[in-house]
């Protein structure tokens, strides 16, 4: 097993910012999201819609939510910080306004003048062809095709160009804030709080200690997915489920039915539990079928 | 701008990776590069969004309302989405938030464009809203319509007046209207044609009731009171009602007092039938002059002819049948009326009911992809679903119960349930068990 190694206290500038967000959290930021996934094995979920691609939901993109048992793990190891965004709430004051404004206004100078320098090329490759054409069409009318100079149309089309209209001008919409970004840290974040949550979340970061990666698990009526590797790599191993009395409370049918709910999908079932003898430590048992052959 | 590294997007699509665009301090996308995405000489990554102002619509953020005034739109998303609020177009926070990521709309606030973060933050402002807005967004990315759940069309009594020769049976439809102009004037008159059903469905409709009744009231015309001389319809060369929408014109404006009510009862084979709204939509009122009037079903026609004709003798004397004939129209009718014991619990249990009723109340009205939808009448839904979390309890049965019976239709009712990582649809139904009929 890997040892944990205890992190120094995150640099608030150089930590992981989550946006806080009713319990659970939001990483907005593209870089954050890659060193989250990657360096740390914390693989929240991209909810956001892709623009390029609405049409489907299969590719999500930013923002990357966290579960709570996620978030827990990322504060507990001191890699995030957990931010409040008050200004968000409020209008842009007019500093910020300004500044926005003459954003708008430098980009779109600048996107006329790399217009008017994308058309200008667009003319040197086809100016070929352009003079071809005039030539074409001198003759058929009857002018003198040693008046069709290259560098008289070159200067003859480059007149005729139009400045970019404010219509075309691209628009970038920012998927994290940088008009108002302004944010504090949150002091005290209030979970766990209850036996469950207590249970979730220390059973996540035991199994995410172990070197594990875990994903939520409602799709298969768990808590928690549990693989040997990235996701994208491996099946899932392990379905836990938290429960909130001890295994031997469990009736025979629940027993049965949490068998059931993992040898249909060729995973093994793991109990999370509080040991009765030691309320804070979280025990885990596998519930698998066993051959009788009673002869 | 370069491209930095990849990842895999959630371990769903093997070898789906999540490039790079540059860099924190390259957010800002240079003018050059803007362009050069816009003109798409550059291919951009996913999470890019660079639009041209001229495709993207414009609103402004309304703090009072929490909605988005639209101020500029553009597209193809304005027949489902927006509402209009005295004279001015909308948006709700799931609609606006949505086309904002799908640069579909630029929404300012004190003129500064608001980045999705921010929209995020002000349009969703409890933990429900943002259920219900992956929902929106999941069922909205695969072609599903969306509308906020609309209560019913409230019902109003038929008025009923004396009627001139009421015209019953499937073969009225052809049967010419007789009527003069001399006998038309005095009274109101109505007429009942039965079409068969499948001609009045929109294309992909889903049926929700057994059975509705239209009616057409020609309402005077604006400013006169004095009823003008009447053109009765003809409608014997009318086999359906896009052929009478397509004649209508050329029948001119009904006038009172020639009719004032047509009827038209319309059976169907026990699925249901699509929503009065639908008929409204076919009409213009402000065209023709006349008013919707929308009543409960409750044809006669053909009961009427069981008891006026050759079975007549079934309700004579003391031995009748035990349903009788104007009650039902469907086998199913018949055997839930003679069903036993009552499915529905007449004993009020205190532990069936949340205490959270008021939590599962239906979010949306969802609509099949490719039906036919009019935002102004959008009808019944093809479903309805009620947003909740997935560690939130399943809704106890009476509270399904009560929440079916104030619909009291069979649109189906979905629970949309919202994990971590993904969404899922359950549906709570009652189950009848089959009943094996003999004969003999």
């Amino acid at each position: 097993m890997e040892q944990h190694v205890h992190l120094p206290p995150p640099d608030p500038g150089a930590a992981v910012k989550i946006q806080m967000f009713f319990g659970q959290g939001l990483i907005w930021n593209l870089e954050d999201a890659i060193e989250v996934r990657t360096k740390h094995r914390i693989l929240g979920s991209f909810i956001g819609c892709l623009p390029k691609a609405p049409r489907q939901v299969q590719r999500f993109g930013l923002p990357l939510l966290l579960s709570s048992e996620e978030l827990f793990v990322l504060l507990k190891e001191k890699v995030a910080v957990l931010l409040e965004y008050q200004d968000l709430s409020l209008k842009p004051n007019p500093d910020q306004a300004a500044e926005f404004m003459k954003y708008l206004e430098d980009s779109f100078q600048g996107q006329i003048k790399a217009s008017h320098e994308d058309k200008i090329q667009n003319i040197k490759e086809n100016l070929s062809t352009i003079l071809d054409g005039k030539r074409k069409k001198a003759l058929s009318s009857g002018k003198a095709i040693a008046d069709i100079r290259e560098e008289s149309v070159f200067q003859d089309e480059i007149s005729k160009l139009k400045p970019l209209p404010e219509d075309h001008m691209a628009v970038q919409t920012f998927i994290e804030e940088i008009w108002q970004g302004r944010s504090k840290i949150v002091p005290d974040w209030n979970f766990p709080t209850t036996s469950m949550e207590r249970l979730r979340s220390q059973a996540f970061y035991l199994l995410w200690q172990e070197g594990f990666h875990l994903t939520d698990g409602d799709k298969f009526g768990g808590d928690f997915l549990v693989y040997n590797g990235s996701p994208q790599d491996h099946h899932a191993r392990f379905i836990v489920v938290c429960l909130s009395k001890q295994p031997e409370d469990l009736s025979p049918n629940e027993v049965a039915a949490k068998y059931r709910l993992g040898t249909t999908v060729k995973k093994t079932v793991l109990l999370a539990f509080f040991s009765p003898n030691e309320p804070n430590q979280v025990l885990f048992q596998s519930v698998e079928s066993s051959n009788s052959n009673l002869k | 701008m370069s491209v930095g590294y990849a990842v895999p997007i959630n371990g769903q699509e093997p070898g789906a990776v999540l490039w790079v665009i540059g860099m924190s301090a390259e957010r800002r996308l240079s003018p050059a590069t803007l362009v050069a995405v816009a003109m798409k000489r550059l291919v951009a990554h996913p999470e890019a969004r660079v639009q041209t102002r001229g495709q993207m619509s414009q609103g402004i953020w309304h703090r009072e309302r929490s909605q988005v005034r639209v101020t500029q739109a553009r597209g193809k998303y304005w027949p489902v989405v927006g509402h209009q609020i005295e004279g001015q177009t909308y948006l709700y926070p799931e609609e606006a938030l949505f086309l904002l990521e799908i640069q579909q709309l630029q929404v300012l606030d004190a003129e500064v464009p608001m980045s999705v973060q921010k929209a995020f933050t002000v349009m969703l402002t409890h933990e429900r809203a943002v259920l219900r807005y992956r929902v929106y967004s999941h069922l909205t990315r695969l072609g599903y319509k969306l509308i906020r759940h609309q209560p019913r069309p409230s019902s109003q009594p038929r008025k009923r007046g004396p009627t001139t020769s009421p015209v019953v049976g499937p073969e009225a439809i052809h049967a010419p209207i007789k009527r003069s102009k001399s006998h038309a004037l005095d009274a109101p008159s109505r007429l009942v044609v039965p079409v068969a059903e499948t001609r009045l469905l929109p294309a992909g409709a889903w049926p929700a009731r057994t059975r509705y009744d239209v009616v057409f009231q020609p309402r005077p015309p604006d400013g006169q009171a004095e009823p003008q001389s009447a053109e009765p319809w003809d409608l014997s060369q009318i086999s359906s009602w896009s052929e009478w929408k397509k004649n209508r014109s050329r029948m001119g404006p009904i006038n009172l007092p020639s009719v004032q009510e047509i009827r038209v009862d319309c059976e169907t084979s026990g699925r249901g039938f699509y929503p009065l709204d639908f008929w409204s939509s076919s009409v213009s009122p402000a065209e023709e002059k006349i008013s919707i009037t929308r009543s409960v079903a409750d044809d006669t026609s053909s009961a009427r002819s069981l008891a006026s004709g050759a079975l007549r003798t079934l309700w004579m004397g003391p031995v009748k049948p035990m349903i009788p004939a104007r009650s039902v129209h469907s086998t199913r009718h018949i055997l839930e009326l003679i069903r036993i014991p009552n499915r529905k619990c007449n004993i009020r249990d205190e532990t069936l009911i949340d205490d959270r009723l008021e939590a599962f109340k239906i979010d949306f009205d969802i609509f099949l992809p490719n039906v036919s939808f009019k935002k102004s009448r959008p009808g019944l839904p093809n479903f309805r679903v009620i947003v909740t979390s997935s560690d939130e309890s399943v809704p106890k049965s009476q509270s399904l119960q009560s929440l079916k019976e104030s619909l009291a239709d069979s649109v189906p009712l979905l629970m949309g349930v919202v994990g971590p990582g993904n969404i899922s649809f359950f549906a709570l139904q009652d189950t009848s068990l089959p009943r094996i009929i003999s004969v003999g």
